[in-house]
Protein backbone atom coordinates (compact mmCIF):
# COMPACT_ATOMS: atom_id res chain seq x y z
CA UNK A 1 0.00 0.00 0.00
CA UNK A 2 1.27 3.48 -0.81
CA UNK A 3 1.27 6.21 1.75
CA UNK A 4 1.58 9.94 1.30
CA UNK A 5 4.93 11.22 2.38
CA UNK A 6 4.09 13.97 4.85
CA UNK A 7 7.61 15.32 5.04
CA UNK A 8 7.12 18.83 3.59
CA UNK A 9 10.61 18.91 2.11
CA UNK A 10 10.05 15.65 0.27
CA UNK A 11 6.51 16.37 -0.91
CA UNK A 12 7.56 19.74 -2.27
CA UNK A 13 5.39 21.58 0.21
CA UNK A 14 7.29 24.20 2.17
CA UNK A 15 5.70 25.71 5.24
CA UNK A 16 5.57 29.48 4.76
CA UNK A 17 7.55 31.73 7.03
CA UNK A 18 5.50 33.48 9.74
CA UNK A 19 5.23 36.75 7.84
CA UNK A 20 3.96 35.03 4.71
CA UNK A 21 0.85 33.61 6.35
CA UNK A 22 -1.12 36.85 6.29
CA UNK A 23 -0.39 37.26 2.59
CA UNK A 24 -1.60 33.78 1.86
CA UNK A 25 -4.81 34.39 3.81
CA UNK A 26 -5.38 37.59 1.87
CA UNK A 27 -5.24 35.73 -1.41
CA UNK A 28 -8.35 33.82 -0.43
CA UNK A 29 -10.44 36.97 -0.53
CA UNK A 30 -8.79 38.81 -3.38
CA UNK A 31 -8.55 38.01 -7.05
CA UNK A 32 -7.77 34.51 -8.12
CA UNK A 33 -8.91 32.37 -10.96
CA UNK A 34 -11.97 30.27 -10.31
CA UNK A 35 -12.08 26.96 -12.08
CA UNK A 36 -15.40 26.76 -13.85
CA UNK A 37 -14.83 23.64 -15.88
CA UNK A 38 -17.98 21.61 -16.14
CA UNK A 39 -20.29 24.52 -15.49
CA UNK A 40 -20.87 25.66 -19.00
CA UNK A 41 -23.77 28.07 -19.30
CA UNK A 42 -25.58 28.42 -22.61
CA UNK A 43 -25.00 31.78 -24.31
CA UNK A 44 -28.74 32.37 -24.38
CA UNK A 45 -28.83 32.41 -20.55
CA UNK A 46 -26.08 35.03 -20.42
CA UNK A 47 -27.90 37.07 -23.06
CA UNK A 48 -31.17 36.87 -21.15
CA UNK A 49 -29.50 37.82 -17.87
CA UNK A 50 -27.83 40.75 -19.66
CA UNK A 51 -31.26 41.99 -20.71
CA UNK A 52 -30.85 41.21 -24.38
CA UNK A 53 -33.82 40.03 -26.45
CA UNK A 54 -33.87 36.23 -26.71
CA UNK A 55 -36.01 33.54 -28.27
CA UNK A 56 -38.38 32.54 -25.47
CA UNK A 57 -38.85 28.83 -26.36
CA UNK A 58 -35.08 28.39 -26.80
CA UNK A 59 -34.48 30.10 -23.45
CA UNK A 60 -36.92 27.87 -21.63
CA UNK A 61 -35.37 24.80 -23.22
CA UNK A 62 -31.89 25.75 -21.96
CA UNK A 63 -30.69 23.38 -19.25
CA UNK A 64 -29.85 25.88 -16.54
CA UNK A 65 -32.83 28.15 -17.13
CA UNK A 66 -34.84 26.99 -14.06
CA UNK A 67 -31.88 27.67 -11.76
CA UNK A 68 -31.21 31.11 -13.20
CA UNK A 69 -34.89 32.03 -13.20
CA UNK A 70 -34.85 31.46 -9.43
CA UNK A 71 -31.54 33.28 -8.94
CA UNK A 72 -32.81 36.18 -11.04
CA UNK A 73 -36.01 36.38 -8.94
CA UNK A 74 -33.91 36.43 -5.77
CA UNK A 75 -31.50 39.12 -6.96
CA UNK A 76 -34.32 41.30 -8.25
CA UNK A 77 -35.97 40.89 -4.85
CA UNK A 78 -32.79 42.11 -3.18
CA UNK A 79 -32.95 45.34 -5.17
CA UNK A 80 -35.75 46.41 -2.83
CA UNK A 81 -33.48 46.18 0.20
CA UNK A 82 -33.21 49.50 1.99
CA UNK A 83 -30.61 50.94 4.33
CA UNK A 84 -31.70 50.99 7.99
CA UNK A 85 -33.91 53.99 8.66
CA UNK A 86 -31.65 55.08 11.51
CA UNK A 87 -28.50 55.38 9.44
CA UNK A 88 -28.99 58.93 8.19
CA UNK A 89 -29.54 60.18 11.73
CA UNK A 90 -26.51 58.30 13.03
CA UNK A 91 -24.26 59.76 10.34
CA UNK A 92 -25.52 63.31 10.83
CA UNK A 93 -25.09 62.96 14.59
CA UNK A 94 -21.48 61.84 14.12
CA UNK A 95 -20.85 64.78 11.79
CA UNK A 96 -22.34 67.26 14.29
CA UNK A 97 -20.21 65.82 17.10
CA UNK A 98 -17.18 66.36 14.93
CA UNK A 99 -17.97 70.06 15.22
CA UNK B 1 -14.94 70.79 11.48
CA UNK B 2 -12.96 68.38 9.37
CA UNK B 3 -14.54 69.50 6.13
CA UNK B 4 -11.98 70.70 3.61
CA UNK B 5 -12.82 73.99 1.94
CA UNK B 6 -10.56 73.41 -1.04
CA UNK B 7 -12.86 73.27 -4.06
CA UNK B 8 -12.11 72.77 -7.69
CA UNK B 9 -14.59 73.93 -10.29
CA UNK B 10 -15.05 72.40 -13.72
CA UNK B 11 -17.29 69.63 -12.41
CA UNK B 12 -20.06 70.24 -14.92
CA UNK B 13 -17.76 70.15 -17.92
CA UNK B 14 -16.35 66.79 -16.79
CA UNK B 15 -19.83 65.36 -16.50
CA UNK B 16 -21.00 66.72 -19.84
CA UNK B 17 -18.15 65.01 -21.66
CA UNK B 18 -19.11 61.64 -20.21
CA UNK B 19 -22.01 60.14 -22.17
CA UNK B 20 -22.60 57.19 -19.84
CA UNK B 21 -23.09 59.42 -16.80
CA UNK B 22 -26.37 59.43 -14.92
CA UNK B 23 -28.90 62.12 -15.75
CA UNK B 24 -27.28 65.52 -15.74
CA UNK B 25 -30.08 66.87 -13.60
CA UNK B 26 -29.13 64.42 -10.83
CA UNK B 27 -25.47 65.32 -11.09
CA UNK B 28 -26.30 69.02 -10.99
CA UNK B 29 -28.58 68.42 -8.01
CA UNK B 30 -25.71 66.71 -6.17
CA UNK B 31 -23.46 69.63 -6.97
CA UNK B 32 -26.05 72.07 -5.68
CA UNK B 33 -26.25 70.14 -2.41
CA UNK B 34 -22.47 70.10 -2.08
CA UNK B 35 -22.44 73.86 -2.66
CA UNK B 36 -25.00 74.28 0.13
CA UNK B 37 -22.81 72.26 2.50
CA UNK B 38 -19.84 74.46 1.68
CA UNK B 39 -21.99 77.53 2.21
CA UNK B 40 -22.54 76.40 5.80
CA UNK B 41 -25.70 74.29 5.51
CA UNK B 42 -24.22 71.15 7.04
CA UNK B 43 -27.61 69.42 7.27
CA UNK B 44 -27.89 69.46 3.47
CA UNK B 45 -25.43 66.57 3.48
CA UNK B 46 -28.32 64.46 4.76
CA UNK B 47 -29.92 64.81 1.32
CA UNK B 48 -26.94 63.04 -0.25
CA UNK B 49 -27.22 60.28 2.34
CA UNK B 50 -30.92 59.83 1.56
CA UNK B 51 -30.25 59.80 -2.17
CA UNK B 52 -27.54 57.14 -2.20
CA UNK B 53 -27.73 55.13 1.02
CA UNK B 54 -30.03 52.39 -0.29
CA UNK B 55 -28.02 51.45 -3.37
CA UNK B 56 -24.75 51.66 -1.45
CA UNK B 57 -26.19 49.57 1.36
CA UNK B 58 -27.20 46.89 -1.17
CA UNK B 59 -23.65 46.88 -2.47
CA UNK B 60 -22.21 46.51 1.03
CA UNK B 61 -24.64 43.73 1.99
CA UNK B 62 -23.90 41.95 -1.28
CA UNK B 63 -20.17 42.14 -0.66
CA UNK B 64 -20.13 41.32 3.06
CA UNK B 65 -23.23 39.15 3.44
CA UNK B 66 -23.77 40.92 6.77
CA UNK B 67 -26.42 43.66 7.15
CA UNK B 68 -24.84 44.90 10.40
CA UNK B 69 -21.35 45.18 8.94
CA UNK B 70 -22.79 46.74 5.79
CA UNK B 71 -24.47 49.43 7.91
CA UNK B 72 -21.18 50.11 9.71
CA UNK B 73 -19.29 50.37 6.42
CA UNK B 74 -21.94 52.71 5.03
CA UNK B 75 -21.86 54.94 8.11
CA UNK B 76 -18.07 55.19 8.15
CA UNK B 77 -18.00 55.81 4.40
CA UNK B 78 -20.44 58.73 4.53
CA UNK B 79 -18.55 60.29 7.44
CA UNK B 80 -15.34 59.96 5.44
CA UNK B 81 -17.12 61.43 2.41
CA UNK B 82 -18.21 64.43 4.46
CA UNK B 83 -14.71 64.97 5.79
CA UNK B 84 -13.24 64.89 2.29
CA UNK B 85 -16.07 66.52 0.37
CA UNK B 86 -13.64 69.07 -1.05
CA UNK B 87 -11.89 66.29 -2.93
CA UNK B 88 -14.88 65.32 -5.07
CA UNK B 89 -13.95 65.31 -8.74
CA UNK B 90 -16.72 64.48 -11.17
CA UNK B 91 -19.76 62.48 -10.07
CA UNK B 92 -20.42 62.47 -6.35
CA UNK B 93 -22.22 59.11 -6.60
CA UNK B 94 -19.19 57.50 -8.27
CA UNK B 95 -16.84 59.02 -5.73
CA UNK B 96 -18.83 57.87 -2.70
CA UNK B 97 -19.33 54.46 -4.33
CA UNK B 98 -15.57 54.01 -4.44
CA UNK B 99 -15.29 54.87 -0.75
CA UNK B 100 -17.91 52.23 0.10
CA UNK B 101 -16.40 49.67 -2.29
CA UNK B 102 -12.97 50.14 -0.71
CA UNK B 103 -14.53 49.86 2.74
CA UNK B 104 -16.02 46.52 1.72
CA UNK B 105 -12.70 45.28 0.36
CA UNK B 106 -10.90 46.29 3.55
CA UNK B 107 -13.55 44.45 5.54
CA UNK B 108 -13.11 41.35 3.41
CA UNK B 109 -9.37 41.42 3.93
CA UNK B 110 -9.85 41.41 7.68
CA UNK B 111 -12.70 38.98 8.02
CA UNK B 112 -12.03 35.32 8.59
CA UNK B 113 -15.53 34.06 8.34
CA UNK B 114 -16.41 31.76 5.51
CA UNK B 115 -20.04 31.23 6.33
CA UNK B 116 -22.16 34.30 5.78
CA UNK B 117 -25.75 34.67 6.83
CA UNK B 118 -28.63 36.62 5.38
CA UNK B 119 -31.00 35.93 8.25
CA UNK B 120 -31.44 39.51 9.36
CA UNK B 121 -33.01 40.66 6.16
CA UNK B 122 -36.75 40.76 6.59
CA UNK B 123 -37.62 42.66 3.48
CA UNK B 124 -40.91 41.70 1.87
CA UNK B 125 -40.62 39.06 -0.80
CA UNK B 126 -42.14 38.80 -4.23
CA UNK B 127 -42.87 35.09 -3.80
CA UNK B 128 -46.44 34.00 -3.45
CA UNK B 129 -46.81 30.57 -1.82
CA UNK B 130 -45.33 28.92 1.31
CA UNK B 131 -43.49 26.42 -0.89
CA UNK B 132 -41.94 29.23 -2.86
CA UNK B 133 -40.98 30.98 0.39
CA UNK B 134 -39.28 27.81 1.65
CA UNK B 135 -37.54 27.33 -1.65
CA UNK B 136 -36.49 30.95 -1.59
CA UNK B 137 -34.98 30.68 1.87
CA UNK B 138 -32.86 27.73 0.77
CA UNK B 139 -31.74 29.46 -2.40
CA UNK B 140 -30.94 32.63 -0.47
CA UNK B 141 -28.57 30.81 1.87
CA UNK B 142 -26.98 28.84 -0.95
CA UNK B 143 -26.53 31.94 -3.05
CA UNK B 144 -24.89 33.83 -0.17
CA UNK B 145 -22.47 31.00 0.48
CA UNK B 146 -21.67 30.72 -3.21
CA UNK B 147 -21.14 34.49 -3.50
CA UNK B 148 -18.85 34.42 -0.47
CA UNK B 149 -16.71 31.80 -2.22
CA UNK B 150 -16.11 33.98 -5.27
CA UNK B 151 -13.02 36.14 -5.72
CA UNK B 152 -13.74 39.74 -4.75
CA UNK B 153 -13.67 41.14 -8.29
CA UNK B 154 -16.19 38.58 -9.54
CA UNK B 155 -18.46 39.01 -6.53
CA UNK B 156 -18.33 42.78 -6.95
CA UNK B 157 -19.23 42.55 -10.63
CA UNK B 158 -22.10 40.11 -9.99
CA UNK B 159 -23.52 42.20 -7.13
CA UNK B 160 -23.36 45.42 -9.15
CA UNK B 161 -25.00 43.82 -12.18
CA UNK B 162 -27.65 41.67 -10.52
CA UNK B 163 -28.31 43.04 -7.04
CA UNK B 164 -27.85 46.72 -7.81
CA UNK B 165 -29.24 46.36 -11.34
CA UNK B 166 -26.57 48.58 -12.91
CA UNK B 167 -25.78 48.75 -16.61
CA UNK B 168 -22.38 47.59 -17.81
CA UNK B 169 -21.68 51.18 -18.88
CA UNK B 170 -22.35 52.52 -15.39
CA UNK B 171 -20.27 49.74 -13.83
CA UNK B 172 -17.39 50.52 -16.18
CA UNK B 173 -17.45 54.15 -15.15
CA UNK B 174 -17.62 53.35 -11.45
CA UNK B 175 -14.86 50.75 -11.57
CA UNK B 176 -12.75 52.59 -14.14
CA UNK B 177 -12.53 49.68 -16.53
CA UNK B 178 -14.10 48.56 -19.81
CA UNK B 179 -17.53 47.15 -20.56
CA UNK B 180 -15.89 44.10 -22.14
CA UNK B 181 -13.83 43.36 -19.05
CA UNK B 182 -16.90 43.65 -16.84
CA UNK B 183 -19.00 41.41 -19.07
CA UNK B 184 -16.24 38.84 -18.77
CA UNK B 185 -16.21 39.15 -14.97
CA UNK B 186 -19.98 38.85 -14.71
CA UNK B 187 -20.03 35.84 -17.03
CA UNK B 188 -17.25 34.17 -15.05
CA UNK B 189 -19.10 34.91 -11.83
CA UNK B 190 -22.27 33.28 -13.20
CA UNK B 191 -20.37 30.21 -14.37
CA UNK B 192 -18.71 29.83 -10.99
CA UNK B 193 -21.99 30.38 -9.12
CA UNK B 194 -23.80 27.85 -11.26
CA UNK B 195 -21.12 25.28 -10.57
CA UNK B 196 -21.27 25.93 -6.83
CA UNK B 197 -25.08 25.87 -6.73
CA UNK B 198 -25.22 22.67 -8.78
CA UNK B 199 -22.68 21.02 -6.50
CA UNK B 200 -24.80 21.98 -3.51
CA UNK B 201 -27.92 20.52 -5.14
CA UNK B 202 -26.18 17.27 -6.15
Amino acid sequence: MMHDNLDPHVSGHVEPAKGERAEIRDESVTDREVPVAGASMPAIIHAWLDGEPVNEPALQAAGSYPLWRRVQAETVDRRRMQAPATIRGAIMEAIRKEG
Amino acid sequence: MGLSTARVRGYTSVVKSTPSSPQESEVDADQAIIDRVFAGDRDAFGLLISRYSDVLYRHAVGMTGSPDDAADILQNSFIKAYQHLGEVRGRFDAWVFRIVANGCKDWLKNIRRTHLSYEEDDQPSGYQTPDEELDRGELRGDLDRALAALPVSLREAFVMKHVEGRSYEDMAELLDTTVGALKMRVHRAREALQKLLEEKAA
